[in-house]
């Protein structure tokens, strides 16, 4: 009895033993949350909810994608100089990859978590939410330039060499951004490799003997069993940007004259999506696109195979490593690339050649792009949740006061983007020339055709031509059944076809030089165009209608912007020459419309077309 | 299992606070994300302050959306692909665990566990520079063994073969399947009839499956019905005749495979086995077809003298590439779930074994396969969720636009970009719902099929 009593008692001290765990367990887990509760409530509501306060001190937070070494350490230098000046102040740096900088920044500022200064890239309606409009402060002085002679007590903009229009924004008539550096981009060559293979000591002075000098190298390396290793050019899919942001821009110029129907010097999305969708513009036959694109392809033969797949690093390395004779890159590779080559081989540096006019692309490509009106870069936009907007200002006044932005421009190895700053000797041959033209036209409009280019368009630039093997296997087809040739090479076999007339395969003159590489890449590019033509009718309605009812552009439709942004526009930045040749497109185009159409008006033609689209469409099903 | 009483609860309550920071966390980190990505998938909704309830017009969107559906297309074929390179991890893990020597099993199971410490990012620099076209492994491996020009032959026959037996293959099979894909169609029922129509049609999930494949690999195209209000197209896609056409062939078709197993499932011994028999030549003609008439129909004119290929830089490349992906994909997570599935086969059973009189392979098929087939279900559902809701990869190697024509977006990359670049979040939310509804079909489908026998 008493042993079921013990037993008894042993299993109650047991349990009550359990009990206790239990509750201890509990406690501890309990107070572990109440005191992480409490914490994140009062970093997020108290005090110290003020990211920008560390340990009594003021944190400027601020965000770039511009990775390298040289360029983080430059900008490390100048934070903690900036906060031996002002010792309440602490200054962050935030490195972002490029590849995910645009996500990463787009979520940080939904989550009201971004930093005090970002670098920009972006459309309106990104920058009109979550930036800060600087026009105001950009009129008042520096000032850091308080004790320097020549720019003591002049406007912050007036003290920039572009007067600050990098940082103006032409949709929205405000400055957002404060830049810090002047890019030029040029073709890189090894001297060593250009002279072994090509026989040439110079730069090309056109675009024939650019290619001719490419084609010298690609023969070369056939040659010598290294067509595997030896590339003319250094690509990737960042080189090939860089190709057509000049090529591009300097066929299409002669758009502006037919299309620009607001004057304002610019095809804006209104204008181009009415041009395309109402066939006023076809992208499949106008010369200037065609022309555009037809260049490019031609350049692009002479990069690595599957470029597209390739990251700007690769083509560095490719030419750093003498595997390639050329490259295009801007300023910001010049410090590096140079200092990696020392030794090896010598760089040549030269402008992206033009055409002579009775060269292919003679007649479109007749300017090179001016550099007088390029814009600063390295722009950085004050976010609307800033905690110290005036702290974080000052530190950007600090770091483009002359003296700041010369020596830091001096270690990223750029160009200053101040006034009176001095510039490294090395960046001689980059220095931006002031004659030609300037990009007025993308193709794209935005979101869906943005994409659908893309891939389109890096499906056709990187194909690869054919090969003498191809061009037999088309002549034995051609020779058998016109219907299973026809299937086969479609627009090719149409070609060729025509070229044959009623005579019999083989009666004609028809080589792979002359006559079937060029058909094959005519009906390569005319299978691209029209192929995203189609869809550019389709999806840009849709990205127009979408962009519309979520009030995207609220303010490119605003009366009398025109007139200011051309005020600006003419204000500063631009070069005489293409000054006068902006002022000559406005007044021809004013005469000739005899009224000025602005952007309202054609988004309501915009939308006419699109409601009737969507009537046509709802009455064709209808009636099925 | 024991219901816990109320009076119970009185007592135990302290375990059920102990649950609850966990659940909370859950609640807030995972239900409510998705909660809200099914609210704001019925809005235009651009991540912020711009929200408009727009219905249904988002998932309408993205039924028409021909992106989105070239991605759900290739993210079908990288599932498939599963069913492949699942294989040498099964076998890796078997051959470990035949090893006599228990201090070799012991040193092999490590030997997979190192490359678990090698950061993934690592790992695709490897592959990438492993399929670099000028500096890379593969084409100095393909140039040095003249691999290169078998390429280039077969880069010229495989079309012609193509060119030969399709118009034979259209035919025979046109007529009566609608296709090659009606017939591939044709074999899983036969498959799927093994257990009379009774057993066929106790497996609703299976036949819904069918029937959606049927539905888009047959007849004439429909009408487009996501133009008008929901009722009124389905009400217009009904009644037009290219759905009664359809159903014709398909319902004729299906009947004609449920009769075929009905009249044979009786007839024992050999009955089931003719079914069997004929459903796997049916689907390995299938394949056959599949590989010689409808994958390699075209030269690529990716293996050129003058230039090597360019393996994640041609369209035609780049899929085979990240098949290609990984080989001999030997998981190392995947070799230690087998392992550990093989380690609870009893000695005996192997003892048995060996008194009938089994082979290696028999034992394999007979023994070791059916007794780790919840590790292979679960690891088979691992990968296709993997394979649904993975785009890092791609992202990395060719950009948010799924590289040069578009050719490797997956839907979780276009449901990316759509959010992060477009800015256009409700949309990839629509999308989001759509993967997840995928994702549950699938698992169902695998745990309902993928058969456990103990």
């Amino acid at each position: 009895m008493s042993d079921m009593k013990g037993l008894a008692e042993l299993e109650k001290r047991q349990e009550r033993k359990s009990r206790f765990r239990n509750f201890l367990g509990l406690a501890i887990l309990l107070g572990a949350l109440g005191w992480s509760t409490v914490h994140v409530a009062i970093l997020s509501f108290g005090p110290e909810s003020d990211t920008s306060l560390v340990a009594g001190k003021t944190v400027i937070r601020f965000a770039h994608w511009q990775l390298e070494g040289r360029c983080v350490d430059a900008l490390n230098d100048a934070c903690r100089e900036y906060e031996k000046l002002h010792p309440g102040v602490a200054v962050e740096q935030i490195p972002i990859p490029e590849r995910a900088y645009e996500q990463w920044v787009r979520t940080q500022l939904i989550g009201r978590t971004a930093p005090d200064l970002i670098e920009m890239r972006w459309a309106g309606d990104i920058i009109s939410r979550y930036f800060v409009p600087m026009t105001d402060r950009v009129e008042k002085p520096n000032p850091y330039n308080a004790d320097d002679p020549n720019l003591a007590g002049q406007p912050w903009r007036e003290t920039y060499v572009d007067n600050m229009m990098g940082g103006w924004n032409d949709q929205l008539r405000d400055y957002y951004g404060m830049p810090l550096s002047v890019f030029t981009v040029r073709c890189y060559a090894n001297r060593t490799l250009m002279k072994e293979a090509a026989n040439v000591t110079e730069p090309p002075k056109s675009l024939g003997e650019f290619l001719d000098i490419c084609k010298k190298i690609q023969k070369y390396a056939q040659a010598g069993g290294k067509s595997r290793k030896l590339l003319p050019i250094a690509g990737s899919d960042y080189t090939e940007n860089v190709f057509r942001g000049r090529y591009w821009a300097m066929s299409t110029w002669d758009l502006l004259e037919e299309y620009d129907q607001n004057c304002d010097g610019w095809l804006g999305d209104n204008e181009r999506i009415e041009a395309i969708l109402t066939g006023k513009l076809d992208l499949a036959t106008n010369p200037c696109v065609r022309a555009g694109y037809r260049v490019l392809y031609d350049i692009s033969r002479y990069f690595n195979p599957g470029f597209m797949a390739s990251k700007r690093d690769d083509s560095v390395f490719y030419f750093a490593q003498s595997n390639a004779a050329m490259i295009a890159t801007g300023t910001w590779d010049a410090g590096s690339l140079w200092k990696q080559v020392a030794g090896d081989f010598d760089i040549m540096v030269f402008d992206f050649p033009i055409p002579k006019p009775d060269e292919p692309y003679g007649q479109y490509i007749r300017h090179r792009l001016t550099e007088a009106g390029d814009r600063s870069g390295f722009s950085f936009g004050l976010t609307r949740i800033s905690k110290d907007k005036e702290r974080a200002i000052d530190f950007m006044h600090f770091l483009t006061s002359r003296k700041v932005n010369e020596k830091l421009n001096e270690k990223f190895r750029w160009f200053p983007a101040i006034r009176g700053a001095k510039t490294d000797s090395i960046l001689e041959p980059f220095r931006p020339q002031d004659k030609g033209t300037y990009a007025v036209f993308d193709v794209w409009f935005a979101g869906d055709t943005q994409l659908r280019f893309n891939q389109k368009y890096s499906k056709y630039i990187s194909d690869v031509d054919p090969e003498d093997s191809d061009y037999r296997e088309f002549l034995k087809v051609a020779a058998g059944d016109r219907d299973a040739f026809r299937k086969r090479y479609r627009g090719l076999a149409d070609k060729y076809l025509a070229r044959l007339g009623d005579k019999a395969p083989g009666q004609i003159h028809y080589t792979f030089e002359e006559h079937y590489l060029p058909d094959w890449r005519d009906n390569h590019y005319e299978e691209f165009i029209r192929s995203y033509a189609a869809d550019y009718k389709e999806l840009a309605l849709a990205d127009f209608d979408r962009n519309l009812v979520g009030g995207y552009y609220p303010i490119v439709e605003s009366e009398g912007s025109l007139a200011h942004s051309r005020v600006q526009a003419m204000r500063t930045g631009l070069s005489t020459t293409v000054r006068r040749n902006y002022v000559s497109q406005i007044m021809g185009q004013a005469g000739r419309l005899g009224e000025r159409a602005d952007n309202k008006a054609s988004s309501e033609r915009i939308r006419a077309y699109l409601k009737d689209r969507k009537d046509v469409a709802a009455g064709k099903e209808g009636g099925k | 299992m024991k219901n816990v009483t109320f009076r119970q609860v009185r007592y135990l309550w302290p375990i059920y606070l102990l649950v609850l920071p966990s659940l909370g966390l859950i609640a807030l980190f995972s239900y409510f994300p998705a909660v809200s990505a099914t609210y704001h998938a019925f809005f235009q909704w651009n991540g912020d302050e711009i929200s408009e309830y727009i219905k249904w017009d988002n998932f309408a969107r993205a039924l028409h959306d021909p992106v989105l559906g070239a991605s759900f297309g290739l993210v079908m074929i990288f599932i498939c692909a599963n069913f492949v390179t699942m294989v040498p991890s099964i076998v890796t893990a078997v051959v470990i665990h035949r090893l006599s020597s228990e201090r070799w099993r012991y040193l092999y199971r490590v030997a997979f566990v190192i490359p678990m410490i090698i950061p993934g990012m690592v790992w695709l620099l490897l592959w990438k520079y492993f399929y670099n076209p000028t500096v890379g492994v593969l084409n100095a491996v393909l140039d040095a063994t003249g691999l290169i020009s078998v390429l280039q032959w077969l880069d010229v026959q495989m079309p012609m073969l193509a060119r030969l037996i399709t118009p034979a293959r259209d035919a025979i099979l046109q007529p009566v399947f609608g296709g090659i894909w009606g017939f591939g169609l044709f074999g899983v029922v036969v498959l799927g009839a093994l257990g009379g129509i009774r057993g066929a049609l106790r497996g609703w999930l299976w036949w819904i499956a069918l029937l959606a494949g049927a539905w888009g690999l047959w007849g004439p195209p429909l009408p487009d019905w996501t133009h008008f209000h929901f009722v009124e197209g389905l009400v217009r896609w009904s009644a037009h005749p290219a759905t009664g056409a359809k159903l014709g062939h398909m319902g004729a078709l299906l009947a004609a495979a449920l009769t075929f197993g009905q009249i044979l499932h009786n007839r024992r011994p050999w009955g089931p086995e003719v079914i069997k028999w004929a459903g796997v030549v049916i689907l390995a003609v299938f394949g056959v077809l599949v590989a010689t008439t409808a994958v390699w129909t075209e030269p690529t004119s990716a293996f050129k003298n003058a230039s090597p290929p360019a393996w994640l830089g041609n369209v035609n490349l780049i899929i085979p590439a990240l098949l290609f992906w990984g080989f001999p994909w030997v998981g190392v997570l995947g070799v230690l779930l087998y392992l550990s599935g093989l380690g609870n086969i009893d000695q005996s059973v192997y003892e048995a074994a060996d008194i009938d009189g089994c082979g290696w392979f028999r034992k394999f098929t007979h023994i070791e396969l059916p007794l780790i087939m919840t590790q292979i279900r679960l690891s088979l559902m691992l990968m296709i969720i993997g394979a649904l809701q993975g785009w890092g990869l791609v992202f990395i190697l060719l950009g948010d636009s799924g590289g040069p024509g578009g050719v490797a977006m997956l839907p979780g990359l276009y449901m990316f970009h759509e959010a992060f670049t477009v800015g256009e979040v409700g949309y990839a939310c629509a999308i989001g719902l759509l993967l997840f509804g995928l994702i549950v079909y699938l698992t169902i489908i695998n745990n309902r099929y993928v058969r456990v026998s103990k």
